[in-house]
């Protein structure tokens, strides 16, 4: 039985949802717009991956006696507990080029995208003086907030996103077949001309196109469907890296 | 004799530059070593820009391929060479390995290296001219290094960021020590690439977190640590260390029976 604690199929929450869509699994989703992992956790004391939490509020997965958290490593446990039809790459090279692009990702882009699409969709203001550890208290305390700073959170994206651009180049996916990495990366960049108009037709004009290729794909479509018209679109995500 | 099959540039066995260095020799291949003086910036000199032009380090050659990220290059050595494995075969044993990689790459390593180059690093840069540091800043490819790069140089580090990265260390290593208190490695049972990652960065933790980590109040970090670095491939991978780090895995030496401290 595989459960899927999510929000809205946004971001992290979208990913494992096209996965699991492209697998053809049946799942049971578990809607959630607030905290996932204070709701799943308690179930699994001995795992002590749970306390890392370096992806903010991701989705979780439960797949029989395992939890799984952080959105690229939930593609690539999919990809091989589940390996029809193949998601990941076989050839150890284009693994890498695979993981290297989740590492560009999370690493580069993501933390911005996170905190403008908070920024622009606030959760509720609240009290999330309970949150452990400090830094995700921190984070729920940001996402509830005004006053960001929207132009400098875009132009942190510039270079991330050129070098996704430069990566994709002319093909239609990343990698010679369609994988993880391609999901990996629509998840994320799908949201960036909403929250930064302009941006990606200037500095990687090959995305746009690369993203209407996966709206196209019917297991993209059922993922996205899967919304349920929650006000909190938005989680706060990975932070940003503390050495600038 | 031929050429070994892959090439791999590195600063000290430490961090990143550890990572596909002691990958490569657990596995047994063996690996052209290039060493590169990090301290003197030979990183950002155009010989290595020509083959890692974001001038980070490590970089793995395999003929014509060229890889940059050190955790998935150590994957890559696992998946491509023989020789005894290094991830658990089961998905959800390879998950707890890139879960525990991730938050050494991304948590902690961060305060570790912020702590490391505020009390080590630091200063012994600073004494070298101020404008050959300023021109070698200059030099460095990617503006988020050159942050970094800047930071840790002119010691920009505040106190408040200094404590945060400390108090980080202290819930890395608790958390380290509950869960090694109940499995023998990181990833399971079995020795994986998760605990040549975090081997690289804690090392040193007795020597930059004493009060922290320790045999009274961390012995099953304090065993891992020890039987990690009594295996020989370690041994052969920190022999490449040309300055005082490597003397740091001394801390981890067992005291003889009967000995007191």
């Amino acid at each position: 039985m595989i459960l899927l604690y999510h929000a809205e199929p946004t971001l992290y929450a979208l990913k494992p949802l096209i996965a699991l869509e492209e697998l053809g699994l049946s799942y049971e989703s578990r809607w959630i717009d607030e905290r996932p992992v204070e709701r799943v956790v308690p179930d699994f004391p001995g795992e002590a991956t749970q306390a890392i939490r370096v992806e903010g509020d991701g989705p979780v997965l439960v797949d029989g006696d395992a939890m799984l958290t952080s959105s690229f490593f939930i593609l690539e446990y999919l990809a091989q507990a589940y390996a029809e039809p193949p998601l990941a790459p076989a050839d150890p090279y284009e693994y890498y080029q695979a993981q290297a692009i989740g590492q560009t990702v999370a690493g580069t882009i993501a933390p911005f995208v996170s905190a403008l699409a908070v920024a622009a969709h606030p959760v509720p203001a609240g009290d999330y003086g309970d949150i452990e550890p400090v830094e995700r208290r921190r984070a729920w305390e940001n996402a509830s907030a005004s006053g960001q700073d929207i132009t400098g959170l875009s132009n942190r994206l510039e270079p991330g996103l050129r070098k996704l651009g430069t990566l994709l180049g002319e093909r239609d996916w990343f990698l010679p077949a369609y994988s993880i990495a391609d999901i990996d990366v629509f998840a994320i960049v799908r949201e960036v001309p909403a929250l930064a108009p302009g941006l990606l037709d200037e500095v990687a004009p090959n995305l746009p196109g690369f993203c209407e290729r996966m709206e196209a794909r019917p297991a993209v479509q059922r993922a996205l469907a899967k919304g349920w018209g929650s006000a909190t679109r938005y989680l706060p995500g990975p932070e940003i890296s503390r050495w600038g | 004799m031929t050429a070994p099959p892959i090439t791999i540039y590195h600063w000290e066995p430490n961090a990143n530059s550890g990572k596909p260095m002691l990958t490569a020799e657990e596995k047994g291949v063996s690996y052209g070593s290039v060493y590169l003086d990090m301290l003197s910036f030979d990183h950002h000199r155009p010989d290595y820009l020509a083959i890692n032009p974001a001038g980070t380090i490590p970089t793995l050659q395999h003929g014509d391929r060229v890889l940059t990220e050190s955790t998935p290059m150590m994957e890559y050595i696992d998946a491509t060479f023989a020789g005894p494995a290094l991830r658990p075969a089961d998905a959800v044993g390879r998950h707890r390995m890139r879960m525990w990689m991730r938050f050494i790459d991304s948590y902690m390593g961060p305060s570790l290296s912020m702590i490391g180059w505020n009390i080590g690093v630091g200063p012994s840069v600073r004494q070298k001219d101020p404008k050959v540091l300023a021109e070698a800043i200059e030099r460095i490819p990617l503006e988020t290094r050159r942050t970094a790069w800047r930071k840790a140089i002119y010691n920009e580090f505040s106190e408040e960021e200094l404590a945060e990265s400390r108090r980080r260390l202290h819930y890395s290593v608790a958390l380290m020590e509950r869960h090694l208190g109940m499995s023998r490695y990181l990833a399971g049972e079995d020795y994986s690439l998760a605990d040549i990652n975090a081997f690289n960065s804690c090392y040193g933790l007795p020597h930059f977190l004493p009060e922290a980590c320790n045999d009274e109040q961390t012995p099953a970090l304090m065993e891992w640590l020890r039987t990690i670095r009594e295996r020989p491939a370690v041994i052969t991978t920190f022999a490449k260390s040309r300055t005082d780090r490597g003397a740091r895995l001394k801390l981890l030496d067992r005291k003889p029976a009967g000995a007191t401290a």
